[in-house]
């Protein structure tokens, strides 16, 4: 009987606390999250039915840190020839008209104390679903990856140390030298 | 090296014993002190209590987080990447030098200002105040929109106001003068001349601080209405009497450029020695290899004294003879004869006041053929063209009632005037009185109509600082408010098109297009020096210039001067005024950057002080601290005394350029306005004055200094030697200690090893670098309190010791920040690795990661870890212009802000580093030395910091560090630093 009591006491306790590691665990990750956006633009129709490259309209993740999210001007760049209208072009072209930019909600958000650079990453042929998920699929973005350090660390400590090999080879570096993909400092400062 | 010397920080450690050298405050029990009063309420077990709750709290509400918002352009510029920085050439608008700068922005914001290195003059360096000048911007004091009679208005209602105003006065033939401060843009000269040029008008310029003896001095000597341009490059004897050239004199980062660019020990006999006469020990006076201290009312003496020396050796000049008594004929004779010894290639600069003084100083640089050499003449400084006589006259105008507008162009004289009541009392006479300060200051708090400038990064101007050598200013943001750009508000009264932007490229089109051949197109032309920032013409060549001024008027002048100066000091002392590197002529007081900012030698910031020798402390029983109160010409000041060693026996020095009472928040309340004191002759300013009084309050006013916090507990930390010596036997290097053993295991080497040189002998100490990284690195301000408490959060800090007598002593400066050992103390003992090694030689510090142990800061031996005591950002307590929606826009993003409760240190710059990587990864290219540039580094004038790789035995770091003169900062204790330091030399 006491045996019992205090068996059944040990796994409520065990369970609890595994519930609250679990939880503390998963503070400020948010997997899943898809908010919904001042105009239901849908990537399912533009990237993957329409097939228009991402880098058309997120072109600074080829020079920049951010990947951008396009301006009105870029959108236009087709939506003014196109006929077809619908209630949240007519939210585009109303923007236009009132010279009033979009508050979109950011759906991947990473924390003040991470140096994150679209660029870097472009740069090295990463595609954007490896960290974004098959956006071309998605109607409204939802953040796929959890964006935890660790995550970073699994594609950094192999993609990464391959291409920084490489690299290095042809930099005439030292083949043995330890590789600055976990360095702190390459993103933390 | 140091063989037998002593070194020391501060008079007390100079004088303690060893035991009572423990009580000097460190920096690492900076916390302890601070908690004073009754023990905080809650015991151990409540905190838990807490903590165990909040922490549940904290994991069910974090569950999500704060929806983030993203906000596109709605028509993004080709030329304009979100997240890429573009730079702008503009030209510096901090001080009266005009330096020609590289702006960098981003996203639309200017963030950090840079020297251009396009410009042969100025280099690619600036000095602290050029770097504090971006924070300025958005500064939220600044005026929002015009103000009619102290009511915000429209700028139409302003201008039918004013316009008539002036039309009225015109026709019934009164005065309408222009007071503005010198002008150094030469388009915005022409406007002024047109303006002033038609009956009535009058235009009189008038600077903070007066140049204006060392300019009609000039005028009188050789017929040139100018300030001549030093040529420091060309000089290897330089004598300087009471001029601060490297600190704020003139042209502070020309002069500290080509200064430094000849003092390199490696080129043996070519290095330059400078003397330097003066009463404060200035910057400038503590970078010369003999220093003699003089009383103010000295400097004439000495001019003198220097040119009887010189004409006896020259011949055939008469010099009246004069009574040297007071005077080292020592140094004197050891100057002249290196003078002499160096005559077409030796300088003597003076900062007197006093215009009998400056002929003489003509007098010796002709005699010695330095004319047309070190003294050019011929393409003359336009920096300071103030008119001390014109402005008394205009102020007896004023109080006659004879000026019917006035309007004021970036000057103050109800702060900046020695008899600023006078003129206040004369503006209240003057019917029509409009301002163009940025800021209801004390002169335009009493103006009819204010209408604000720009700030210089938001307007189209030019420059020419230098004769023939002109720069452009274009605006790298457009205005944050409803401000106007001064000219434009000249053209729109004079009924003109208020467009200073076509104004300027027609003036450009009409005088500086035709005097080049390299384009055919204005458009090109035009488009080239926007781009390039500077454009220079080839100076004109040496003239004859034959000096006329009259040596034997002078000379008695100089005579009677100091005989009544020591008629007036007969139970008085000497005062010395001065402007501060710092907060400069006032003008940059609400300026917390530069608040914060250690004065380069007294290492005291916020707020002025009285310097007195520590001789007249110990026969006065004063000490640091205590308030005194000074007394001249019936005004009187009370601020807290600082022990200064090296200080002339009897002079007290003040700096200029605080107590400002309307300059913003940030300056209220902090330091006292000493141009009262000044005095007025024959309407012409001296910052100097005999008979002056000096009382104990028996208050005290602990000062906000850094100067003891970091001891190194009287070990051998700066070398240096003579170039005697140097020359003879090279010191060894940094052997003494390279076979030590070590019970690390090696870290493993990366691709890189990211180090850094610091020549000692090149630094002047001007702290340029402490601001640049302030601004690079989101350093946070914290504020008189806190620094009392030892917690400024400068990354880098210069060291200052003396050595010797503290009468006369040397001194050393050593820029100091986190030294990246290779075996880092702070590393085994940070319980949460939150402070770690990376492959390429830095040491890191993860902010995340950092719990606040602090054990690193009290392991470190350089002690050059920073605590964040509080929460610094978006903090009412330290509201220090970065902390507001608006401020916040000076802070780089690529640099994390760091919250209360984590550790912060130098980080080499690692985003320049990770950039620099980056960059070069992207054009499929090696790193080359030199792409990456630390702050402190690229803004040094001095070049005397150098960044790259060790792992690279050819670049200029691993070059250096194999230096005859390098060593390493305690390398004793076996931290095998990467900071390599170069001994000083000094050519004493």
């Amino acid at each position: 009987m006491r045996a019992s009591v205090l068996l059944i006491a040990a796994v409520v306790a065990v369970t609890s606390a595994g519930l609250v590691a679990r939880t503390l665990a998963r503070v400020g990750v948010h997997q899943g999250y898809a908010p919904e956006q001042p105009i239901a633009f849908s990537h399912k129709l533009h990237a993957g039915d329409s097939k228009v490259p991402c880098l058309y309209c997120h072109s600074s993740a080829r020079t920049s840190r951010h990947a951008g999210i396009p301006s009105v001007n870029v959108c236009m760049n087709c939506h003014s020839m196109l006929t077809k209208q619908t209630v949240d072009i007519e939210r585009l072209k109303e923007a236009v008209q009132r010279r009033q930019p979009i508050v979109w909600t950011k759906v991947h958000n990473l924390p003040d104390f991470v140096y994150f650079n679209h660029s870097q990453h472009v740069g090295a042929n990463v595609a954007c679903q490896s960290c974004h998920g098959p956006v071309e699929t998605m109607a409204r973005v939802r953040q796929e990856a959890p964006l935890t350090m660790g995550w970073c660390l699994d594609c950094h400590r192999t993609r990464g140390a391959e291409l920084q090999r490489s690299r290095m080879a042809w930099a005439h570096a030292d083949p043995n030298a330890p590789l600055p993909v976990t360095d702190c400092g390459k993103c933390h400062y | 090296m140091n063989a037998e010397l002593r070194f020391w920080k501060s008079v007390e450690e100079l004088r303690s014993d060893a035991g009572a050298e423990r009580e000097v405050a460190r920096d690492c029990f900076a916390g302890q002190r601070a908690q004073t009063g009754p023990p905080p309420p809650v015991s151990r077990r409540d905190f838990l209590t807490l903590a165990g709750f909040g922490l549940a709290a904290a994991a069910a509400a974090c569950s999500r987080g704060s929806v983030q918002k993203a906000i596109p352009m709605l028509n993004q510029p080709e030329q304009m990447t979100p997240g890429v920085a573009s730079y702008y050439a503009t030209t510096c608008g901090g001080c009266g030098a005009g330096c020609a700068l590289l702006v960098k922005t981003r996203d639309g914001r200017p963030i950090k200002i840079e020297g251009n290195a396009e410009s042969a003059v100025f280099g690619g360096a600036t000095c602290a105040a050029g770097q504090a000048t971006v924070l300025s911007l958005y500064d939220d004091a600044r005026l929002k929109g015009p103000l009619l009679r102290g009511q915000p208005a429209a700028w139409a209602d302003v201008d039918a106001h004013v316009s008539a105003r002036i039309a009225a006065a015109a026709a019934a033939r009164k005065r309408v003068v222009l007071l503005s401060r010198t002008i150094l843009g030469p388009a915005t000269r022409r406007l002024v001349r047109e303006w002033s040029s038609r009956p009535g008008f009058e235009h009189v310029t008038r600077d903070a601080v007066s140049y204006a003896a060392l300019r009609d001095a000039t005028r009188a000597s050789f017929g040139v209405d100018a300030i001549p341009h030093y040529r420091f490059g060309g000089a290897s004897v330089i004598v300087g009497i009471e001029a601060d050239f490297l600190g704020a004199w003139l042209s502070p980062v020309e002069f500290t450029r080509e200064y430094a660019g000849r003092r390199r020990p490696e080129s043996g006999a070519l290095m330059s020695r400078h003397v330097q006469f003066e009463s404060g020990l200035s910057l400038t006076g503590s970078n010369a290899d003999i220093r003699v201290p003089i009383a103010p009312s000295e400097q004439g003496l000495v001019a003198l004294a220097l040119l009887h020396r010189i004409a006896r050796r020259h011949g055939g000049i008469e010099v009246p003879e004069v009574d040297e008594s007071s005077l080292d004929a020592g140094a004197l004779d050891k100057a002249a004869d290196d003078l002499w010894r160096a005559r077409g290639a030796s300088l003597v600069v003076c900062g007197a006041h006093d215009e009998a003084t400056q002929t003489l100083v003509h007098a010796i640089n002709t005699h010695l053929g330095n004319i047309g050499r070190t003294v050019d003449l011929d393409n003359v400084s336009l920096q300071k063209q103030g008119d001390d006589a014109a402005f008394a006259r205009l102020v007896e105008d004023m109080a006659d009632r004879r000026v019917d507008v006035l309007i004021l162009y970036g000057v103050n004289p109800a702060y900046d005037a020695p008899d600023a009541d006078r003129f206040v009392a004369a503006m209240e006479r003057v019917p029509l009185t409009v301002s163009f300060a940025d800021r209801l200051d004390e002169t335009a708090a009493r103006a009819d109509v204010v209408c604000p400038d720009h700030h210089f990064l938001e307007a189209w101007g030019d420059a020419e600082p230098i004769a023939r050598v002109c720069s452009l200013a274009q605006p790298t943001i457009a205005p944050l408010f409803d401000t106007r750009a001064a000219q434009e508000s000249l053209l729109a009264w004079q009924g003109r098109t208020p467009d200073f932007y076509e104004y300027l490229r027609a003036y450009w089109r009409e005088t500086l297009f035709p005097a080049q051949d390299r384009y055919d197109t204005f458009d090109e032309f035009w488009d080239r020096s926007l781009h390039d920032g500077v454009f220079a013409r080839s100076p004109r060549p040496a003239s004859e210039h034959r000096f006329d001024g009259d040596c034997a008027r002078a000379a008695a002048g100089v005579v009677r001067e100091h005989a009544q100066a020591i008629a007036d000091a007969r139970g008085g002392y000497h005062l010395h005024l001065y402007e501060p590197v710092g907060v400069r002529d006032g003008t940059h007081a609400n300026n917390p950057w530069l608040q914060e900012l250690p004065d380069p030698v007294s290492k005291v910031t916020w707020g002025n002080y009285a310097a007195i020798a520590p001789a007249l402390a110990s026969r006065l029983a004063l000490a640091d601290g205590d308030v005194v109160a000074v007394e001249a010409g019936g005004h009187r000041v009370e601020l807290p005394v600082l022990v200064q060693p090296g200080q002339s026996a009897q002079t007290i020095s003040i700096a200029l350029g605080y107590g400002r009472t309307r300059a913003g928040r940030v300056a209220e309340g902090i330091g006292v306005n000493a141009y009262p004191l000044a005095q007025s002759i024959g309407g012409r300013r001296r910052y100097a004055r005999a008979g002056v009084g000096l009382t104990r309050t028996g208050r005290r006013d602990p000062l906000a200094a850094t100067q003891t916090h970091h001891s190194m507990e009287g070990r051998e930390i700066v070398k240096q030697t003579t170039l005697a010596s140097f020359l003879e036997s090279p010191p060894p290097g940094a052997e003494a200690h390279a076979d030590m053993p070590n019970l690390w295991a090696e870290h493993p080497r990366g691709e890189h090893n990211w180090g850094m040189a610091i020549d000692l002998t090149s630094c002047t100490g001007c702290s340029a670098c402490v601001t640049a990284c302030q601004a690079e690195n989101n350093v946070p301000v914290v504020g008189r309190d806190e620094v009392r408490r030892g917690r400024e959060m400068h990354w880098i800090r210069i060291d200052r010791y003396y050595a010797g007598s503290e009468d006369a002593p040397e001194t050393l400066v050593q820029p100091m920040m986190c030294q990246h050992c290779g075996h880092a103390p702070c590393e085994p003992v940070c319980p949460v690795l939150a402070t770690v090694h990376s492959s390429d030689g830095l040491n890191q510090q993860v902010y995340n990661r950092c719990v606040g142990t602090r054990y690193c800061e009290n392991n470190c031996p350089y002690k050059v870890r920073r605590f964040n005591w509080f929460e610094y950002a978006r903090n009412d307590r330290f509201d220090f212009n970065m902390n507001s929606p608006l401020g916040e826009m000076v802070l780089n993003p690529d640099v994390t802000v760091r919250s209360r409760g984590v550790m912060e240190k130098c980080s080499l710059c690692v985003q320049r580093i990770q950039a620099g990587k980056l960059e070069a990864t992207r054009e499929g290219r090696a790193i080359a030395d030199g792409d990456i540039q630390t702050a402190c580094q690229q803004v040094c004038p001095a070049d005397a910091i150098v960044f790259g790789d060790l792992a690279d035995p050819s670049s200029r770091v691993s070059r250096l560090s194999r230096q005859q003169r390098r060593y390493r900062v305690l390398e004793e204790l076996g931290t095998r630093p990467n900071v390599t330091y170069l001994a000083k030399v000094r050519n004493a």
